[in-house]
This record gives structure tokens, sequence and C-alpha cells, in this order.
């Protein structure tokens, strides 16, 4: 009896304090449900599904297209060679996917998806809400005007643009230029049902010319390249 | 109900009360030694290379807005001192949590950019004109701007002044927990003639205190799911990360620190007993052995 008395009261230094917290707890979350629920929600808003990464990968998916089909002189024509959607692999955004050159002014850079700050310091970016080659919509890509599109200020009608993707190789034959106010809505349409490749850069061309409030618009139609279907 | 029932029930819910009390007193006082206070904010930005990735950062947004302008990005190379940056983050700090402005000392900054640039322009034989010269204070105060930005810790600029108002809140509701815990202590001990059993209630309290002031915590800092915080840049997010990480390292300490207050109670309680002290005692009444 003693021994069972001392061995209860022993226990009730496990039992008591547990039974303690197991009411403390119960008791906190019915008390202070709406704030605990509220609490539950800005943290759902701030926690990510995984630990952030931030290490800045730029990959690149580009790769040297297969047979290609490359004019040296444009010849007008759109060959009728097409390319499965399913064929293509759609570009993320930071991936390297295509390759955009210009002999006639020296151009010459790797096209990244997206265009932030990360993206135009290693080459030129392209608008999210633009299309591929190939897709028959608006393809925009933009640059700096001190380090890839730099060429840009000696264009002229009639200048061919080569894009190279993975899927093919497209030619572009620039119709127009134009300079725009930088936030002038009316450069473009995205909206548009053929295809055109518009480059987008910095103007003017000269070193510390201010905030730079204008921008160069480069036209070009498409003269060859397979279609996506 | 018989006296001795009433009594337990009582005491129970007494010690149920001062347990709940005291891990109130517990919480409260972690968030004051180890919420956002300067020395808090001050180790985490040393111990996290907050400063290195920081002038990394900077480097980055400098050469953004170099780039469209036509310089080279290497005119911005060397422009930040890693001393420079960590002294002004430090008083950046400190003067956010006491509520009050900070503009750091840009001049050298300047300087170091200046000299870079014309280093560039002589090189490449180049005369800026009237006109350029202004855009080029213009780019000068734009790098300023983006070194004083960047050495504040914005999101902590915003929150002192609730932080602050929460710590008065708090410093009242501290010592009114503190005056409401020895009221239940002295209602326990004049509640039971003996002391020992006095203190048994009283331990009941400070183990309970102990489990709920550390299972929390554990629970937190074992799972590390507050790394899945979604802040940004990595060098406040790896400040932020260590604040935690050291909140909750001390608040297992002060949990256990009531497990060191029971373990001394429980031998009090031993001595107690062994030696029959009861309330009333002081040479008065006889004592049961």
């Amino acid at each position: 009896m003693i021994i069972s008395r001392r061995i209860r009261r022993l226990m009730a230094y496990i039992y008591m304090p547990l039974i303690f917290t197991i009411l403390g707890y119960v008791l906190v979350y019915i008390a202070f449900k709406p704030i605990i629920n509220i609490g539950v929600s800005i943290t759902s808003m701030i926690m990510a599904q995984e630990i952030p990464d931030f290490t800045l990968d730029l990959e690149s998916i580009y790769v040297e297209p297969q047979d290609m089909e490359q004019d040296d002189e444009p010849t007008g024509e759109v060959p009728v060679k097409k390319v499965g959607l399913d064929d293509v692999v759609w570009p993320s955004y930071g991936q390297h996917y295509a390759q955009i050159s210009c002999e006639r002014i020296g151009l010459e850079a790797p096209i990244y998806m997206g265009d932030d700050d990360s993206i135009t310091r290693v080459g030129v970016g392209q608008y999210l809400g633009s299309f591929v080659p190939g897709y028959g919509k608006i393809i925009l890509i933009g640059g700096h005007c001190t380090t890839f599109f730099k060429p840009l200020k000696n264009v002229k009608v009639g200048d061919v643009f080569v894009v190279k993707t993975s899927y093919g190789v497209y030619q572009y034959s620039v119709s127009k230029t134009k300079v725009f106010k930088a936030d002038d809505m009316k450069a473009y349409d995205l909206e548009q049902d053929y295809e055109q490749l518009i480059l987008y850069t910095c103007y003017p061309f000269r070193l510390l010319s201010g905030s730079r409030q204008q921008r160069l618009f480069v036209y070009a139609d498409k003269i060859s390249g397979p279609q996506l279907h | 109900m018989s006296n001795k029932h009433l009594r337990f029930f009582l005491s129970s819910i007494l010690a149920f009360v001062l347990g709940i009390l005291l891990t109130c007193l517990t919480y409260i006082g972690d968030l004051y030694f180890r919420g956002l206070n300067s020395s808090v904010l001050v180790s985490a930005i040393t111990k996290t290379n907050y400063s290195v990735e920081l002038i990394d950062a900077m480097y980055a947004e400098c050469e953004s807005v170099t780039l469209p302008i036509g310089l080279p990005i290497e005119v911005v190379h060397g422009i930040f001192d890693l001393e420079d940056v960590k002294r002004d983050v430090s008083a950046s700090v400190k003067a956010s949590v006491e509520e009050k402005e900070f503009n750091a000392d840009t001049t050298l900054i300047r300087e170091k950019l200046l000299d870079n640039i014309n280093a560039y322009l002589q090189e490449e034989n180049l005369q800026l004109s009237d006109e350029q010269n202004e855009y080029l204070e213009e780019y000068l105060l734009l790098i300023e701007d983006i070194y004083n930005d960047n050495i504040e810790m914005v999101i902590i600029s915003r929150a002192m002044p609730y932080w602050n108002s929460f710590l008065d809140v708090a410093l009242v509701a501290f010592i009114g927990i503190i005056i409401l815990s020895i009221i239940i202590i002295v209602a326990i001990v004049k509640m039971h003639s003996w002391r020992h059993r006095a203190l048994r209630y009283i331990t009941y309290s400070t183990i309970s205190t102990f489990l709920m002031s550390v299972i929390l915590p554990i629970v937190l800092y074992v799972s590390h799911f507050y790394e899945k915080l979604s802040i940004s840049p990595k060098y406040f997010y790896m400040a932020m990360i260590y604040m935690i990480d050291e909140f909750l390292i001390f608040s297992i300490r002060m949990g256990c620190f009531w497990a060191l207050i029971s373990a001394i109670l429980i031998g009090a309680i031993y001595v107690c007993k062994k030696n029959g002290y009861k309330r009333s005692c002081k040479g008065k009444g006889k004592v049961r052995r």
C-alpha cells in the first residue's frame, strides 16, 4: 500500500504535467483559434513548396539544328516543312533556346526566354508574352544597345536575320525600323496573326545619352523556316 | 466533496494556471531577448556572410544600370569596400531598431566610381559634352541610391514600429504575469499545511512549463519547415533563417531552465518530506515524521 502510494506520487510528476500540457495547448488553440487561422493563412502565403534555390540557372536547351536548310540568299518563298508541336522542347524562363545572327551588321547573340537583367547581361531576351519562331505569331526580343544589340545602329531595310533553334532555322528580312517612346504600346501587337520578328533596344546609341526614354524597333518578316503545327 | 478533494481540485487548477502563466513568461522572455533587437540582427549579419552576398548583389544591380548607358560594367568594380559595407549595414540596422533614418556616406564610392570612369574615358580617348556630364551626374546619383537602398533592411525598418509597440505591451504583461504567479504560488502554499505538498503542485507547474516551452520549438527546429520561407534576396533569407534558428535554440534552453527548476523543487520536496516541514511549524505544533 505504501509502495503503491509512493509509485502513484511519482507517477503524478509525469501524468499531471502531461495533462496540464495537453490541456494548455487545447485551451490556447480554442481561445486563439481565429488568430491562429489568420497566422496559418499568412504563413501559407509566404511559404514555398520547397526550400528556395537562389542559384542563377541560365541553362541552355539549344542544340545546333540538324539538316539545316539555310539559303545564303533568301528566295522569298516559305518552305512547306512542318514540325509537330510535340517535337519541340518549349523553353522555360531563363533558358537559352536559340541563336540570332545578322552577317552584314555583325550581330550574333544567344536568345533566352525572358528579359530580366540577368538575361540581358549574357544575351538577348524574348518577351514572355510573345511566341517562338514557326508559331506564326510575333517574336519580341530585346537587348542592350551597348552590347549584343549594338550592331542594330547599322541595320537597314532588307537585312536578313537568321534565327537558329533546335527544331529549325528561320530567316527574317527587315521591312522597317522605327523609334518609339519606351512606354508606347503602339510599337507592336501581340495579337497579330502573322509571323514577325521584332527586335528592340534603347535609343539613341551614343554613350551617356540620358535616361533613354526611346526604343528602336526593327521589324522583320519571315522568309523561310519550318511551320509548327 | 471532502476538504481533501476540494483542496486537490483547487490546487490542480491553480497549478495549471501557474503553468500557463510561466509558459507565457518564458515565451515573452524569448521574444524580448532573441527577437528583433539590434544585437541579434547584427549577429545575424556578421555570422551569415550577409555583407559579402550584399556586395555581390549590389554589383549585379550596378552593372544592370551601367550597361544601358554605354559604359563598360568594369567601371563599377571595386567601388564597394567590405568593411565599409559591414559598418554601414550595422549602423543602418541600429538606426532601424531605434526607428531613426540612416544615410550612409557615399563620398568614397562616388570618388572610386569617378576615377574608374575617367580612367576608361582616358583610355578610349573620349571627351564628354556638357549634356553627357549632366547624365553622368544622374548615373552617379543612381549608384549612390542603389547603395543606400540595399544597406537598409526594409522589412525590418517597416516592422520595427509594430515590434516596439508589442514590446511595450509585453513588458506590462511580463510584470502582470510575475505578480499573478506570485499570488498563485502563495495561494497554493497557504492551501496546504505540509510544505512538500504545496511544492509538489508548483513542481507540476514547472514541469508542464518545461514541456510547453520546449515541445513547440523542438518540433519547429527539427522539422526546419521555416527554411521554406519565400523571402529574397539570398543574403536576407540567410540572415532570417539564422535568427529563427537562434530564437528556437534559445527557447529550448529557456525551457530547459524550467527542467532545472523542477529538479531543484523535487529535491526540496524530498528534504521537506524527510524533515516533516509544516507551514504552521516554527516551533509550534507537532512535527509528523
